[in-house]
């Protein structure tokens, strides 16, 4: 009998797997809209992020893949927003082009706004 | 290695399983409070940290709950074992980051989402952003020129363009409440949270309001607002200044007291006949000074004077014109308020005699409340204040003297003390008897607006005093 604050897994043989005191967030993303990484190569957070946003993001560096990132992600962000908090924490920038995301490092030098009332996303700044 | 293995199975059936769907890296991860990243509608926060070297991951998501922000960084660049020692008290989020990341060589940068980065710091500089957006009518949607745009904590403000846009630069990233202010509009703010090397956009959409009351003046056409008086007016409250200011007649009440009014006595006698010039003599031949309206009615003197053998006699001296004014022969106790009409725009609204300007005088009416009672006294004197007792007890009393000591006490009531209000002649008790004798001109009369005035004249022969006492009623009307 699960209770609160509990998962339960069931195994490939079957045996079901109680775990009390789990930190629950982290397993509901769906319901509470949030996805929780916590110390997660950037490969993993990447895989994640691909999956909730139908998105399919690339990293030119597999060095960046290795870094261990820690943040909490809104599903009810927009891909650019995800992007800029992803990019500005690996100090990199990205490039987009269609559902295609590039994310390469090192930062890229920032562009002149073309009107100076229109909101300008520096990507990766 | 195990624990791994088995979080990593659990991640495979879960997901079949349908129990929980979960990003799991560790099962002992360190709690972090979830927030749900707030946006534009933050109030600009500040923390409070007191902590002995903690480590510096948990002072930056002690920091980040404070201000209600979620924490993303890189663990391979922030060292978050480092050990820091921070004792910050109501300081911003900024501050307190900057400070638990002092010596790392890495800054924090608040997104628009409410995530503060944390990232290498390439460039040392302060995180700014920009602040634009337009303010419109909520009418006709159309742009407001000229509305002041304030960002309240720094004090910061711009005024629209034509479009009704504005634009602020190099505005420091947080939460900044900005306030717009335009004139017949209402007033309105918002919380823009600004993000670092972006322009934040923020709209304001007022409404009309018209609240403000206009002062009113009394003119020949009725009363008017002030701002669409075409000529200028001065106002002279004198119910409040007779109060506390040694006013006896017209010319001091008018005397110094409006710009460009010259009032100009004919001779050294007290109350004599003044003459009134409104900027300058403006004409060599025909009437210089300007008419006196009372209560709406053209008020002259006449021009008849006694020649030397006390006959009445019609005025008929070259200099007539200007050695007689009506003034004083008003009360000014009588008067709420005097306004000073100048120029030749006044003969709009009073016609050409009105070309040297206008004097309207309005006096007291009726108030609701309780009835008030005013008492004045005009004494004059003929000849010197008797010294001796002996020659009239009552008057001798009256004009200040001990009868005992036969000395001038402090306080006496001559004309100089009068004038600087130290003397009140309530000691001048007429009685009946005494009024008969001196042969008292009597005179009583009431006024259709509730304010009755009565005016007793003292002849006292004997010692070629006399004494003017009036006394005025204010009732409710």
């Amino acid at each position: 009998m699960l209770g609160a604050g509990m998962l339960g897994v069931i195994s490939d043989s079957g045996d079901v797997l109680a775990m009390p005191h789990i930190a629950v967030d982290d397993y509901n993303p769906l319901v509470t809209g949030q996805l929780v990484f916590r110390s997660m190569l950037a490969a993993d957070v990447i895989a994640d992020l691909n999956r909730a946003y139908g998105v399919e993001i690339q990293l030119t560096d597999t060095s960046l893949s290795t870094h261990k990132l820690t943040m909490t992600v809104s599903t009810k962000w927009s891909v650019e927003e995800m992007l800029t908090v992803v990019t500005k924490t690996l100090n990199a920038h990205y490039t987009r082009a269609g559902r295609v995301i590039t994310i390469s490092p090192g930062l890229v030098a920032p562009r002149i706004p073309d009107h100076p009332f229109t909101s300008e996303n520096q990507h990766g700044r | 290695m195990a624990g791994r293995s088995v979080v990593r199975t659990i991640l495979r059936l879960s997901v079949a399983a349908t129990l929980c769907v979960g990003f799991v890296q560790t099962a002992v991860a360190q709690h972090v409070a979830v927030v749900e990243p707030p946006r534009d509608t933050r109030e600009p926060t500040v923390v409070s940290v007191d902590v002995n070297a903690a480590m510096l991951g948990s002072v930056i998501h002690t920091i980040a709950r404070q201000a209600g922000l979620v924490p993303a960084y890189d663990e391979t660049v922030l060292p978050i074992e480092r050990r820091v020692t921070l004792h910050l008290k109501n300081v911003s989020a900024e501050a307190a980051f900057e400070a638990a990341l002092q010596g790392t060589g890495l800054v924090a940068q608040v997104q628009a989402t409410g995530a503060v980065t944390i990232m290498r710091g390439t460039v040392a500089r302060k995180l700014a952003g920009d602040l634009a957006g337009r303010v419109t009518a909520s009418k006709t949607t159309r742009g407001l020129r000229g509305v002041n745009v304030v960002i309240d904590d720094s004090l910061k403000s711009v005024r629209t363009d034509d479009d009704g846009r504005y634009h602020f630069s190099g505005i420091a990233a947080g939460a900044h409440r900005v306030t717009v202010r335009y004139v017949g509009f209402t007033r309105k703010s918002q919380v823009a949270t600004v993000v670092d090397d972006q322009t934040t956009i923020v709209d304001f959409v007022l409404e009309s309001s018209v609240n403000m009351l206009d002062q009113v003046v009394v003119t020949a056409t009725g009363p008017q607002r002030y701002r669409e008086l075409g000529h200028v007016v001065e106002v002279i409250n004198a119910d409040s200044l007779v109060r506390v200011s040694p006013i006896m007649n017209m010319a001091d009440l008018l005397t110094a007291r409006i710009p460009g009014l010259q009032v100009i006595t004919s001779g050294g006698t007290v109350g004599g006949d003044i003459a009134l010039r409104l900027r300058g003599q403006t004409t060599s031949r025909l009437d210089p000074q300007p008419i006196v309206i009372v209560d709406g009615v053209r008020y002259k003197s006449n021009n008849l004077i006694q020649d030397n053998s006390g006959a009445v006699v019609e005025d008929t001296r070259p200099a007539f014109a200007e050695s007689r004014s009506p003034l004083n022969d008003l009360n000014v106790n009588d008067i709420e308020t005097v306004e000073v009409v100048k120029g030749p725009s006044a003969t709009t609204l009073y016609g050409p005699d009105a070309a040297n300007g206008v004097i309207v005088v309005t006096t007291k009416r009726g108030k609701v409340g309780k009835p008030e009672w005013q008492v004045y006294v005009h004494p004059s004197i003929h000849s010197a204040v008797p010294t001796d007792r002996t020659s009239g007890l009552t008057v001798y009393q009256a004009w200040g003297h001990d009868p005992t000591t036969l000395a001038l006490f402090e306080g006496n009531c001559t004309l100089a003390y009068q004038g600087r209000q130290r003397c009140i002649l309530d000691s001048v008790t007429v009685e009946p008897q005494q009024v008969e004798e001196a042969g008292v001109v009597a005179l009583s009369s009431s006024r259709p607006q509730g304010v009755l005035v009565v005016v007793y004249a003292v002849e006292l022969p004997d010692y070629n005093t006399s004494c003017l006492v009036v006394t005025t009623r204010r009732t409710e009307s």
